[in-house]
């Protein structure tokens, strides 16, 4: 039942994407028949991505004597897949630096992603533990979910992390899951996956907020890899997080935190301060590289430093970001471009004049770039320039979904005209000649201004649509899991319970795996309620249901049936082990002591375990074994558990 | 004189630093377009030339020098037909013309 709900927040069109590039080599990756050669070709588009891709190439294949200065060099030496994942990883990043969320901090977000990146490709490199590109991806998507939760729920998103500020991540979650019906970590793995990047990838970000001790319990060897070096390189971004936010913090007590790490790690203190250093270097090389303030955090090294000199720091300085005002309504913000210096300031001098916010560029890839940073309303560019000319920057804008929108004036020269139909065929919303007039240029402005109001107000009616969608998709999700949810206990009800043995028998049937369910009936229920009132009965009732719930393990689920019935759906359990939790349950129910109202005291359980044989034809003939086991249980004297197949051979108990 | 009414029009009379501005930038980029189209004829370059000749011929329509963009744009279309044997001549014109234009708008600059 979850998938829908990630269906329906895509659906709202808000959720985080990667842009430009990573866009388009996510498109090309949708169908298989691309080349490494059209990918490599792809990235190499993008100068900055370029840049950075390299970066990460030589940094992740340290010891290699040559230096990767190529994107295919790079996409052999690294293999495709990891230059494909961290393209798409790293063009998430330029795209999404700000949003609408006022109580998210973007950047603290960021920097403490960057920090889990950075240290886990060095974790991964140092320990030999998975691909350190790859680990570099998870580790810097990790918390992606959170990122999306607050772009398509911006407002109650930014409430929900107002009223858990400071408390611990698995509180948030189940806050989530409580307002959305989904925490973070399911949106993210389903985005990963949905971006097509390796089942590794979404299955790591799942397991790594565990003890490694669970994590490495996960069948996928390559998502334990990853999960393992995510959760190390968490524990230490949470070190520098604090250690970068306490003013004149305790230096010998984050010291000794990572001094902990590092024995956790097993490795020595010389390795590991060189593993620090390396980080500490990384870290900060990356941030100016992708521009995210790494201030707000201490590196391991400043924590080392820190600790041995015992003096006081400066406090964290805040990053204050320059915010871009949207024009009033008859002022523009428009992108001016022409290579001829002359023409470009008598342009903006002109718009100037008129009373708009002028932006220019001496060409069309420079423009480019300064679209994607500033969204100008208009763009007025000339059509011949070096490099990118007026219709190719058109083009790539009109791909992209903010420059959809953006009026796109062409300026042609004499000549040109005959060729004005390839230009509207690449978007141009309309030309001016040059040397133009200044009172047609802005006669074609204002003629520009009442279509660019027009898609504002489109715009703003989409959002306010898909904003709707999105509550009333809440609204149904809220619905739908208060009507599969028992109000007494909290607990899933018979409908839930009913549908999810259906998928689990389907499940069994087609893994050929095992399936068992324990029956859980309450010894003595109605004398409870008869001598002590329904009010206690209740109480009782919602303990043992927490003692049921607290008590199974991952994978088991239990659920109330009705009256004092229970179940527990045990997936890829056989009897007997199903009769091993079934002896778990049993005894937590008995040492759990019940104080309310005239009851002190505990109760008992008696419980049927059946398991799916060959010859049953429908899970109602299960759960009649595992109902007909607990009668057994009952008679044999209950507080016990019973297995159907030893009640119906030898009827012993157990 | 046609130049600087022309530039006037442009910046309006209440701006003549404006006007003095657009010169100067004239004058420091002219130079080398005009360097441009008579080294990529020499070297049969015919690509640089018709980009060369396509922006003096929009930013010398700027400052209304009328013979000198009606040259570049005879210039821009011959190069993009590759019809290199009408270039010289025009070649010669446009240096001509650019010569005198410079020194009027030299004469401007304080």
């Amino acid at each position: 039942m979850i998938r829908p709900t990630f269906e329906e927040l895509k659906a709202s069109g808000q959720l985080p994407s990667p842009s430009g590039v990573g866009m388009r080599i996510l498109k090309l990756t949708q169908d298989d028949s691309h080349s490494a050669e059209e990918i490599s070709r792809t990235i190499m588009a993008d100068p900055a991505l370029t840049g950075r891709l390299l970066k990460l190439a030589n940094s992740a294949m340290s010891g290699s004597s040559v230096p990767i200065t190529t994107i295919p060099e790079a996409t052999v030496r690294l293999g495709l897949s990891a230059v494909k994942s961290v393209a798409l990883g790293l063009s998430i990043v330029s795209a999404h630096r700000g949003g609408a969320c006022a109580g998210f901090d973007y950047d603290r977000f960021w920097a403490i992603s960057l920090a889990r990146a950075v240290a886990a490709q060095t974790f991964s490199q140092q320990m030999h533990v998975g691909i350190p590109a790859e680990a570099y991806v998870a580790a810097l998507l990790a918390e992606v979910g959170r990122l999306a939760l607050a772009s398509v729920y911006p407002q109650e998103y930014g409430q929900l992390l107002a009223a858990y500020k400071g408390t611990r991540t698995t509180d948030l979650s189940s806050a989530e899951r409580d307002k959305f019906a989904i925490d973070h970590d399911e949106v993210g793995a389903y985005m990963l996956d949905d971006w097509g990047l390796p089942v590794a990838f979404s299955r790591a970000i799942q397991l790594y907020q565990q003890p490694t001790s669970k994590i490495v319990e996960h069948p996928d060897r390559a998502a334990v890899a990853l999960a393992r070096v995510v959760h190390w390189a968490q524990a230490l971004s949470e070190i520098c997080l604090e250690a970068g936010s306490a003013v004149d913090g305790d230096a010998t007590g984050m010291a000794s935190a990572l001094e902990s790490l590092r024995a956790s790690l097993g490795i020595d203190s010389e390795p590991f301060q060189q593993v620090c250093a390396r980080i500490s270097n990384e870290w900060v090389e990356w941030g100016k590289l992708l521009e995210v303030p790494t201030n707000r955090l201490a590196t391991p090294l400043q924590i080392q430093a820190r600790a041995s000199a015992q003096t006081a720091t400066p406090a964290s300085v805040d990053i204050v970001r320059a915010v871009i005002p949207r024009g009033t309504s008859t002022a523009l913000r428009v992108l001016a471009v022409d290579d001829d210096p002359m023409s470009l300031v008598l342009l903006a001098r002109t718009l100037e004049k008129a009373g708009h916010e002028v932006l220019t560029a001496p060409n069309g890839s420079d423009a480019l770039q300064l679209a994607l940073e500033t969204s100008p309303q208009v763009v007025i560019a000339d059509w011949m320039m070096p490099e990118m000319d007026g219709l190719e920057l058109c083009r790539a804008l009109r791909r992209i979904e903010v420059g959809r929108n953006m009026f796109f004036l062409l300026l042609t020269g004499r000549g040109e005209e005959d060729r004005i139909v390839e230009a509207f065929d690449a978007g141009v919303d309309d030309y001016v000649h040059k040397p133009f007039n200044a009172r047609v240029l802005m006669a074609r402005i204002k003629g520009g201004q009442r279509v660019i109001e027009l898609q504002e107000r489109v715009e703003s009616d989409r959002k306010m649509i898909l904003k709707q969608v999105a509550e009333l998709g809440l609204m149904t999700r809220k619905l739908r899991n208060a009507a599969l949810t028992d109000v007494l206990t909290e607990m899933p009800n018979r409908r839930h319970a009913m549908k999810r043995l259906e998928t689990e028998w389907e499940n069994s049937a087609r893994a050929g795996t095992p399936l068992s369910l324990i029956m859980v009936d309450i010894d003595h229920f109605k004398k409870v309620n008869d001598t002590h009132g329904h009010g206690v009965g209740d109480i009782v009732l919602k303990e043992t249901a927490s003692v049921l719930r607290r008590t199974t393990r991952q994978g088991e689920e239990a659920s109330r049936l009705g009256g004092e019935e229970f179940l527990v759906i045990c997936p890829n359990t056989n009897e007997s082990q199903a009769g091993v939790c079934a002896e778990r349950l049993r005894s937590a129910v008995e040492r759990n002591m019940i104080k309310s109202g005239t009851f002190n005291g505990g109760v008992t359980i008696s419980l049927g375990v059946a398991q799916r044989t060959p010859e049953m034809t429908s899970f109602d003939t299960l759960l009649k074994a595992a109902d007909d086991a607990v009668y057994s249980a009952k008679t044999m004297g209950r507080n016990r558990h019973m297995s159907a197949s030893s009640h119906w051979n030898k009827a012993r108990p157990a | 004189m046609r130049v600087i009414e022309s530039l006037k029009e442009l910046g309006g009379d209440d701006d003549p630093g404006l006007v003095l501005e657009l010169i100067g930038l004239f004058l420091q980029d002219a130079p080398q377009r005009m360097s441009d189209i008579q080294s990529s004829l020499a070297s049969g370059d015919i690509g640089t030339l018709e980009r060369a000749a396509h922006t003096l011929k929009s930013s010398s329509a700027n400052i209304g020098a009328a013979r000198l963009s009606e040259n570049c744009k005879s210039m821009e279309e011959l190069a993009r037909n590759q019809q290199v044997e009408g270039l010289p001549s025009l070649v010669r014109a446009s240096v001509q013309s650019w010569t005198e234009l410079e020194s009027v708008l030299r004469e401007l600059r304080p």
